[in-house]
C-alpha cells in the first residue's frame, strides 16, 4: 500500500542535508517496526522517497514523503506509531493512503511557499521591496550553480506581506520542479538587490508545498 | 571555591586568547547561552557541515542542569564525525548520565572554518546538549586516541577560555582531565591536564565524579589530592621530574606523602557486569562508523610485539553471547541502525563468534540489518565468518600480515604463516571477493630490504591467486604504515627509523613492486615521525606542543592541515633534539617517562619478549597455551575471561 506522509522538519534540524534526511527516515521507520517493503537485490533497503527536498539551512513546516507498506493501517495508527519514534525536530502531521494510480509526489508537487521573517522595524522597507518585486517585469540574479544570470520573475506566483505582533513576514510562492523553478537562495539574492539587508532576517523557512493547477494551489493531501 | 553557575553572577569572561584584551565581555552566564545560540544562527549557514554543531540528535541526553551535583563535558579533540564514531565516548556518555548526581554533555573540535567564525564572533567552545560554554562545567574530560590530536586539545581549551597551563588555572576553572590509550604515556600533556584517568574509564570515572561531588567546595589542589587516591588516576603536578645531563630521566618522585610512586591502571574485572549503552546517540550526519557497536571483548592475548593495545587492555575479557544478543536487540530497537559491528581488537578470536554471528543474522537479517566484522585474522576461519555475514560480496576483505617474511613475522610474534595468508586469500577469491586489502608495517626492528622484497613477493602471489580465479583484474590494495615504537611494548626501547629511511623504503617498494592491479598506499612519513616523537616523549615536550599550537598547529592528523615545521621550530625554540625522542635506542636500565604508569604487565616480561623477538621465538596465546607470565592477572588481581559459550550470569 502506498502512503503519503506530511511532516515538519523543525528548526532544530534545519541544517540537515537531503542525504541526512533520507538516513533519518530510514532509521525512523526501522525503529517503528512497521512492515515496510524492502527493495529486491543484494542490498535491500526500504522504499521511501522524499517528495520534497529542502535546501540545507531551511526548516519546513509541511514537507512530504512517500512510502510503501505491507498490509493495511488506519492513518491515525500509522501517524502515532511514527510519532512515537521520531527524533527531535520531526513532527508527523498527516498520513494519506493512496489509490494505486496516483502519480508520485515528486511528479505532482510543483509550487512552494517560502517565508522570511524580519524584525518589525523592517516592515516599511520589506513592504517596499515586495512591491518593487511584484511590479518588476523581470528580476535578474546570478545563479550560484553555474554563475549564469537568470530572470526569476516568471517563477514567482505571488508575494504576500504578513504582519503580526512583534514580527513581519514576507511570503513568496514560487514554482518548483519546472524549468522556471525559483530556488530559495535566488530569492535571497533578489532581496539583496532590493536593498533588504540579510542581517535583519530573524528566520526563514518553507511554509508549504503545493500542486499548482490553473493558478490554484492545492494541498497534496487533498489532491484527487 | 567554585561558585555554582546560578549564583556566579556577572563575571568577566575571556572568550578568546589572541586579542584577549579586546574581547573581554561583561555578561552573565544566562546571557552567554542566549548569545551563543543567536550568534550560531548567523554563523552556521556560512560553514561546512553545520549539523556538526547543532546537537539535538535522537537519544541525546539533556538533563536538568540545576538538579545534578557535578557537570562534566566529554571533549573529543577531533571533528564530530570521528568523535561520534568512538565507542568509549558512547559508553561514558550513557554511564555518567545514568547517575542521578551527574550529567555529561559533548563537545568536539570545530573544523577550521568554524573555528575562524567562532573567534571572529566571540563564540566560545560550547556543549551540544545545552549550548553552554565549556568553562561552565565542573569537569572537562578529553579523550586521547592519538598523539596528533594534542594540538586540538590545546585549541579547544583556548576556545573555551580555559588557561592552557594547568598551573595557571584557579578555583573558578573546570578540572581538566583526560583518558584513552594515549594517556598511557601522559607526560607530553602533563603541563595541560590536571588529572589523567589510566585504564578502563567506566571503572574510574564514577569514582572520580563522586570524589569531585564530595569535595565540590574545596580548593582545586584539595580536589586533585582526593582524586590521586583513586586507582587509575595520575595527577602530573604531584610529581617532580629530574633529568640526567644526557637528557634522560633521572627520577620521577611524588612531591607529597600519600601520592603513589606508580599509578596502577583502572580495570574492569567482568565485562558482563560493566555498563554498556543500548541507546547511543544517533547522529544525523553520516559519521565514520555509522552503525551499532557491540563490544564482544576487551583486550587481546595474541601478543604481537609492536602492539600497544595488546598490552594496555590486558587481560582479555569476553562478554557472553546472551548478553551481547540482548545488547544488540535493544540497540537496534532504540536507534534504527542497519548494521551491527562486532568490535574488539580481534573479533575472530572471540570464543563465541560463530554462535553470535549466526544468532544475530537469524534474528536481524530479515529486517535488512547486517553484521560487520571489522577485525579479522588472516586465516580461512575468518574468511568463512566473513562469508556468513556478508550480504554483498562487493566489499573488500582486509588482512594484516604486517611483515613480508616469516623471519620478521616471528620477530613481531605475528603468528600467521604465508600458508595461512594464501589459504585465506584463496578462500576469499573462491567465495567471490574481487578486492583484498593488505596491511603491512615498514621499519620494524631488524627489518632489511629482504623483508621488503618479501612484501612484494607475497603481494605478487596473492595477485596470481586472484588472476587464476577470475578474468577480471583483481583490486589489491596494500596499505603500508611506518612502525612507531610505543610505550609499554617490548619494542619501547627501539629507535624509530628516520624520515629519510622511511622515504627510501617507500621508493624501494614503489620501484620494485609495480604489479598491475595492485595499489600501494603509504602513511605519511612526517606524520609517523611526529607520532613517534610525541608518543615516547617526556613532559618537556609540553613546551613543544604549546609552541606548535601557537604557530598554528591544528588537526595534525589531517593531511591537509599538517605542517611538521610547526613542531620542528617549536623543538628548536625549546632547545630539544627530535632525534633524542624518535631515533634513539634507549638503554634497558633507563628510566622511561611512562614508567610512572603501571599496566600490570611487568618490565621483566617486556624485556624477555624483546629478547625472544631478536631470537625470532614465538610467545603463544595464553588462552590456548597457558599463562605466559606477563604479570597482568596477579598484578591487577583480575583474570582472563573466556566465556563466549557460557550463559550470562549477570548484567
Amino acid at each position: 500500500m502506498r502512503w503519503w506522509i506530511e511532516y515538519e522538519k523543525g528548526p532544530v534540524i534545519r541544517f540537515l542535508s537531503h542525504l541526512d534526511m533520507v538516513r533519518l527516515w530510514e532509521r525512523l521507520f526501522r525503529r517503528s517496526d512497521l512492515p515496510l517493503q524492502l527493495t529486491q537485490g543484494f542490498n535491500p533497503h526500504f522504499k521511501i522517497s522524499l517528495g520534497t527536498v529542502l535546501p540545507v539551512g531551511l526548516w519546513g513546516r509541511r514537507e512530504y514523503l512517500e512510502v510503501k507498506l505491507e498490509g493495511d493501517f488506519e492513518p491515525e495508527e500509522l501517524r502515532s506509531r511514527l510519532r512515537a519514534v521520531a527524533p527531535p525536530g520531526i513532527d508527523i502531521h498527516r498520513a494519506r493512503r493512496l489509490a494505486r494510480e496516483m502519480p508520485s509526489l515528486m511528479a505532482v508537487i510543483d509550487a512552494s511557499a517560502y517565508r522570511i521573517k524580519y524584525s518589525p522595524d523592517m516592515e516599511t522597507a520589506a513592504r517596499a521591496a515586495a512591491q518593487r518585486m511584484e511590479r518588476a517585469s523581470e528580476i535578474r540574479v546570478i545563479r550560484a550553480k553555474d554563475r549564469k544570470e537568470v530572470d526569476i520573475r516568471p517563477g514567482i506566483i505571488r508575494i504576500e506581506c504578513i504582519p503580526s505582533p512583534g514580527e513581519f513576514i514576507l511570503e513568496f510562492t514560487v514554482l518548483s520542479g519546472s524549468r522556471d523553478a525559483v530556488r530559495f537562495s535566488e530569492l535571497l539574492l533578489a532581496l539583496d538587490e532590493m536593498g533588504l539587508n540579510r542581517e535583519n532576517i530573524v528566520d526563514y523557512w518553507r511554509d508549504g508545498n503545493y500542486v499548482n493547477t490553473d493558478n490554484r494551489l492545492i494541498d497534496p493531501m487533498e489532491l484527487d | 571555591m567554585r561558585r555554582p553557575a546560578e549564583v556566579r553572577g556577572p563575571v568577566f569572561t575571556t572568550v578568546l586568547c589572541r586579542k584577549r584584551a579586546f574581547y573581554q565581555i561583561y555578561i552573565t552566564n544566562g546571557m552567554r547561552r542566549v548569545m551563543i545560540r543567536e550568534k550560531l544562527w548567523k554563523v552556521l549557514p556560512t560553514v561546512s557541515k553545520p549539523a556538526r554543531y547543532t546537537g539535538n540528535e535522537l537519544n541525546a541526553i539533556r538533563k536538568n542542569w540545576d538538579e545534578v551535583r557535578v557537570k562534566m563535558v566529554f571533549a573529543f579533540p577531533d571533528v564530530y564525525e570521528v568523535g561520534m564514531s568512538h565507542m568509549g565516548g558512547r559508553i561514558l556518555y550513557g554511564l555518567v548520565n545514568n547517575h542521578a548526581d551527574f550529567l555529561m554533555e559533548r563537545t568536539f573540535a570545530p573544523w577550521p572554518d568554524m573555528e575562524e567564525k567562532m573567534r571572529e564572533n566571540g563564540i566560545p567552545l560550547f556543549s551540544l546538549e545545552s549550548f553552554r560554554p565549556v568553562d561552565d562545567f565542573d569537569v572537562v574530560g578529553f579523550s586521547l586516541q592519538y598523539e596528533l590530536t594534542y594540538s586540538n586539545v590545546l585549541n579547544m581549551l583556548d576556545l573555551a577560555g580555559i588557561p592552557l597551563l594547568s598551573r595557571e588555572r584557579d578555583d573558578s576553572h573546570p578540572l581538566v582531565i583526560a583518558g584513552g590509550p594515549s594517556a598511557f604515556n601522559p607526560e607530553p600533556l602533563a603541563d595541560f591536564i590536571d588529572a589523567f584517568i589510566i585504564g578502563d574509564g567506566e571503572e574510574a570515572i564514577i569514582q572520580v565524579l563522586d570524589s569531585v561531588k564530595n569535595n565540590i567546595a574545596r580548593s582545586r589542589q584539595q580536589k586533585l589530592k582526593e582524586l590521586a587516591a583513586i586507582q587509575g588516576v595520575y595527577v602530573p603536578d604531584f610529581y617532580e621530574v629530574n633529568y640526567n645531563d644526557n637528557g634522560t630521566v633521572a627520577e620521577m618522585k611524588p612531591r607529597f606523602p600519600g601520592i603513589p610512586n606508580r599509578v596502577k591502571k583502572a580495570v574492569i574485572p567482568d565485562l558482563d557486569q560493566a555498563y554498556f549503552p543500548v541507546d547511543p546517540v544517533v547522529p544525523y550526519l553520516g559519521i565514520i562508523h555509522d552503525r551499532a557497536v557491540l563490544e564482544v571483548m576487551r583486550g587481546c592475548q595474541r601478543g604481537c610485539r609492536f602492539c600497544q593495545a595488546g598490552i594496555i587492555y590486558r587481560p582479555a575479557r569476553e562478554r557472553t553471547v546472551d548478553r551481547l544478543r540482548e545488547i544488540a536487540r535493544k540497540t537496534i530497537k532504540s536507534t534504527g541502525f542497519d548494521e551491527i559491528s562486532l568490535a574488539s581488537l580481534s573479533s575472530a578470536d572471540y570464543s563465541g563468534i560463530q554462535e553470535l554471528t549466526r544468532g544475530l543474522i537469524d534474528e536481524h537479517g530479515p529486517q535488512g540489518t547486517g553484521v560487520a566484522l571489522p577485525s579479522l585474522r588472516a586465516d580461512a576461519f575468518s574468511v568463512g565468518l566473513a562469508q556468513e555475514v556478508q550480504r554483498v560480496r562487493k566489499t573488500t576483505l582486509t588482512f594484516a600480515p604486517e611483515a613480508g617474511t616469516q623471519r620478521l613475522r616471528d620477530v613481531i610474534n605475528k603468528n600467521v604463516t604465508e600458508d595461512d595468508i594464501l589459504t585465506a586469500c584463496k578462500a576469499a577469491f573462491d567465495a567471490g571477493w574481487l578486492g583484498i586489502k593488505l596491511y603491512f608495517m615498514l621499519g620494524l626492528p631488524t627489518e632489511t630490504d629482504e623483508d621488503l622484497d618479501g612484501i612484494i613477493d607475497l603481494v605478487r602471489k596473492i595477485k596470481c591467486l586472484a588472476a587464476e580465479r577470475s578474468r577480471r583484474v583483481p583490486k589489491i590494495h596494500v596499505g603500508l604504515a611506518f612502525f612507531v615504537p610505543k610505550p609499554h611494548t617490548p619494542f619501547q626501547w627501539e629507535p624509530q627509523i628516520t624520515m629519510e629511511e622511511m622515504m627510501r623504503k617507500r621508493r624501494y617498494i614503489l620501484e620494485k613492486g609495480r604489479i598491475k592491479g595492485v595499489k600501494y598506499d603509504f602513511h605519511d612519513p612526517a606524520t609517523s615521525y611526529l607520532e613517534g616523537l610525541i608518543s615516547r616523549g617526556d613532559r618537556r615536550l609540553g613546551k613543544v606542543i604549546l609552541g606548535a599550537w601557537q604557530r598554528g598547529a591544528r588537526f595534525d592528523g589531517w593531511r591537509e592541515y599538517f605542517y611538521l615545521e610547526n613542531y620542528l621550530l617549536a623543538l628548536e625554540a625549546a632547545g630539544l633534539d627530535p632525534e633524542f625522542y624518535a631515533n634513539r635506542r634507549r638503554e634497558l636500565d633507563e628510566i622511561l617517562p611512562w614508567d610512572i604508569i603501571d599496566t600490570g604487565v611487568t618490565t621483566e616480561f617486556l624485556m624477555a619478549e624483546r629478547e625472544r623477538a631478536y631470537r625470532g621465538e614465538p610467545t603463544l596465546d595464553c588462552r590456548e597455551e597457558g599463562c605466559q607470565d606477563c604479570g597482568v592477572c596477579p598484578g591487577l588481581g583480575v583474570e582472563l575471561q573466556v566465556k563466549g559459550g557460557e550463559k550470562c550470569a549477570g548484567g
